[in-house]
């Protein structure tokens, strides 16, 4: 499919947000986020340690990569990838019934169990990055292009982070019911 | 004609962003409720003590080299109540008047020890400051560690001989008189008092009330 330029920028610029953001959340809580990969209990152990710099490291990659107009394709194909190892890693983990690990999204004071909305959010991570993959059209941007991108920008990460804290509240509620069960 | 089209666009956009806005701080402020508004007696989140324990024994020396010695039997029938806090803990300040008229209230039988850990001199001026003299201070990360607090501001009430009666993070005056209340009842902590004496949402009032 071939998109218009402006949304393409408005899909790059999102993910780029994402991914950064991301990254360097698990830049800051190394620790943290080794358990968190090692309770997945997807990569054997022993991997499970050099993940812990590679993820974080391939994301700001990714995210950097998404700002730079030659590299978007390929930085949408990476973008691409990750996300549906996270789909795969978390629907494996929903399969096994095994919903009360923290899924590593946020940082380590956002913490988040799994459940099928992460799907539905990495689902529309995907497609932005499905977007951001796609060739353009050949259409030079006007200043009301650029208005409507950067407010359009703004939007998308407020969404995402709406949707974080839904998450986290999800299992707030959880816990709370809990005390008076 | 366009014009206005692009103007009315662009005022929308806006709304939209500012209502955005709104919506992620009113989630924020669900997801700060629901953290808060979680059980009205001292919480008890602990791995390494539990109620009924002996509470371990440590020999201290206040901030003022008095020796104190927490933990064991007690000859005056006298029991303990250890608060862990922090002068950086903005919680912790608003507790100082509370444990002042508990230490005035429950004299009779309860003795207060303040405990924390770090710079001398910084808890110095923090004693000054709050007025605290009259309190037995303690600095000590040993005490912290083998009483397992995680969060501030944290008690542990021990009773006269030696044992662990509760404990909990302490949020507020009704947290603190919670534990009071868990010695004179035999409750030991909210968790134990909601599934012993409550069972469904009908009653968080009633438990909120007793708390």
């Amino acid at each position: 499919m071939i998109f218009d330029p402006a949304v393409s920028i408005i899909a790059c610029l999102i993910l780029s947000y994402v991914f950064v953001v991301a990254g360097l959340h698990k830049c800051r809580a190394p620790e943290e986020f080794a358990a968190t990969l090692n309770n997945y209990k997807i990569l054997p152990e022993g991997l499970g340690r050099q993940g812990v710099y590679l993820v974080p490291v391939v994301e700001i990659m990714t995210g950097v990569a998404l700002l730079i107009p030659a590299m978007t394709r390929l930085a949408g194909l990476s973008a691409g990838v990750l996300l549906s190892v996270y789909i795969a890693a978390i629907g494996i983990n929903l399969l096994r019934g095994r919903r009360d690990i923290d899924c590593g999204c946020g940082g380590p004071d956002q913490k988040q169990t799994l459940s099928e909305w992460m799907l539905v959010r990495n689902g529309l991570l995907l497609f932005l990055a499905y977007i951001a993959g796609c060739p353009v059209l050949p259409r030079t941007l006007l200043w009301f292009d650029w208005v409507i991108v950067i407010l359009a920008t703004l939007m998308g990460c407020l969404f995402y982070n709406i949707i974080n804290q839904l998450l986290v509240n999800k299992d707030l509620l959880k816990k709370l019911k809990n005390y008076y069960a | 004609m366009l014009e206005t089209l692009i103007i009315s666009n662009l005022v929308l956009w806006v709304i939209v962003l500012v209502l955005g806005v709104m919506v992620f701080a009113l989630v924020r402020q669900i997801g700060v409720l629901y953290e808060r508004v979680a059980p009205a007696g001292a919480l008890m989140m602990n791995q390494t003590l539990r109620p009924g324990d002996d509470a371990p024994e440590l020999d201290l020396l206040t901030v003022e080299d008095k020796k104190i010695h927490v933990g064991g039997a007690r000859e005056a029938a006298r029991s303990t109540l250890l608060f862990f806090l922090a002068p950086d803990c903005p919680v912790c300040k608003t507790l100082l008047p509370v444990l002042g008229s508990a230490q005035k209230e429950e004299n009779e039988w309860l003795d207060i020890i303040l405990a924390s850990d770090g710079e001398v001199e910084q808890h110095r001026k923090f004693i000054k400051q709050h007025k605290l003299s009259r309190f037995d201070y303690v600095l000590s990360e040993i005490l912290g560690r083998s009483y397992g607090v995680g969060k501030l501001p944290y008690s542990v009430l021990i009773d006269e001989q030696g044992k662990v009666v509760t404990m909990g993070i302490i949020n507020s005056r009704e947290h603190l008189e919670s534990l009071f209340e868990a010695k004179e009842r035999g409750v030991a902590s909210i968790q134990d008092y909601v599934k012993k004496y409550h069972s469904g949402e009908a009653d968080i009032q009633t438990q909120e009330g007793a708390g």
